[in-house]
């Protein structure tokens, strides 16, 4: 749901934490499923960001997530394995993240994506896959270098 | 009175009538004559004027009288106020005509301007979707590794382009179709959202991964049933 004005999210009650903006913060490519696919993957964008942002979440409060600035696109492979992942590892479930998801974006092409993440969430199914990270292997492997300084995530929760 | 008139509409050559019109003037003429002929005779003799003056004027308004009767017949067959009318409905008729022929090539015109755009759209469809589908095919049909990383995040990227562009333009083809064309409108939204996760999906982007040609086929497949509905709407109408 998109809110035009501040108004209307104070009458929705909405709580909204800082906007957490994936071109910018995160990274201008996110690209790939896993650790071993380099930076800026999915794997690492669920499991040090939105776990972190999802879990300080409660009552009305939403977490919003600019999608479309300094952003050319997501592949399907980025976008299920962030967000999908967040309900197929069993962290949160579907209503959870839905609830307290707010994507925003001002280009209305990226309708799209935001339409893609809500079904991927949708076709999600609860705790069905063990999570077995990748972050070891793909740092001996020299393929993750964790370049993307996460410090800003901090400043989005006061 | 059938023979008496020429032509039609409100202007006729009555052949009759110009004949009796013309023996009225001639007549008239000869009155007026005679009547100036008296006054020159009233200056010199009196009597002598005035007996002249009778018999010409007799004679000239019996000609008149039967100048006036000849065209009596004539006069009379004419409806009253049909001039007119006459000029008025065809004037109007004219004007009806005229504008019903603007109405029709308008909206003829318009047809053709609509057929015509939307076949510049689909062309612009057609051509990104091209790109898409020999993109995505090489990208799939090829094994990644280390070896060609480089081209292969190079294509990635380029995919991931193509695919936006051809989303837009595959949007604006199916924002002209009407409502007569729900299915095909159905059918743009169901590939794009299906291609998008066929093409860029699973191992996209991965480091590594083995060549997938059960993939590419499908995404050719795709992609050429795609075309074959976006061929109808491609050629020119004139």
């Amino acid at each position: 749901m998109w809110y035009t004005n501040n108004l209307e999210r104070q009458l929705a009650g909405v709580i909204f934490m800082k906007t957490l903006y994936i071109g910018k913060q995160f990274s201008d490519d996110p690209a790939g499923r896993y650790y071993t696919d380099g930076d800026g993957s999915g794997e690492e964008f669920r499991e040090e960001i939105l776990r972190f942002l999802f879990g300080n979440v409660s009552g009305k409060g939403k977490v919003v997530i600019n999608i479309d600035e300094n952003v050319e696109g997501y592949g399907s492979s980025f976008l299920v394995e962030a967000f999908a992942g967040l309900v197929k590892h069993g962290y949160f479930s579907r209503e959870f993240i839905k609830d307290h998801l707010f994507l925003e974006y001002s280009d209305p092409d990226f309708d799209f994506y935001k339409n893609k993440i809500y079904q991927y969430l949708d076709q999600a199914d609860y705790n069905s896959e063990t999570y077995v990270s990748t972050k070891e292997m793909a740092i001996k492997d020299k393929k993750f270098k964790g370049v993307i300084d996460k410090d800003f995530l901090k400043e989005l929760l006061n | 009175m059938s023979g008496d008139f020429e032509g039609s509409g409100p202007y006729f050559v009555c052949p009759k009538g110009q004949d009796a019109l013309y023996d009225l003037s001639i007549s008239t003429d000869r009155i007026a004559d005679a009547i100036s002929r008296l006054s020159l005779g009233i200056k010199n003799t009196h009597e002598q004027g005035v007996s002249c003056f009778q018999s010409e004027v007799g004679l000239a308004s019996g000609d008149v009288i039967k100048s006036i009767e000849g065209l009596y017949p004539i006069l009379e067959s004419i409806p009253e106020g049909s001039y007119p009318l006459a000029i008025v409905s065809g004037i109007t008729g004219a004007f009806v005509a005229s504008l019903t022929a603007a109405l029709f090539n308008f909206l003829y015109l318009k047809n053709v301007n609509n057929r015509n755009k939307k076949r510049h759209f689909c062309a612009s469809a057609l051509a990104s979707l091209d790109e898409f589908e020999d993109l995505s095919i090489k990208y799939w049909v090829t094994e990644k590794g280390s070896f060609n990383e480089q081209d292969m995040r190079l294509m990635e990227v380029r995919i991931k382009g193509v695919f936006f562009i051809m989303k837009s333009s595959l949007k604006e083809f199916s924002e002209m179709l009407s409502s007569k064309e729900k299915s095909e409108k159905k059918a743009i939204y169901d590939f794009v959202y299906d291609i998008y996760d066929i093409s860029t999906g699973d191992g996209f982007e991965s480091s590594q991964r083995p060549f997938d040609k059960s993939r590419a086929v499908l995404i050719s497949k795709k992609c050429s049933l795609m075309k074959s509905k976006l061929m109808r709407y491609a050629h020119p109408v004139t």
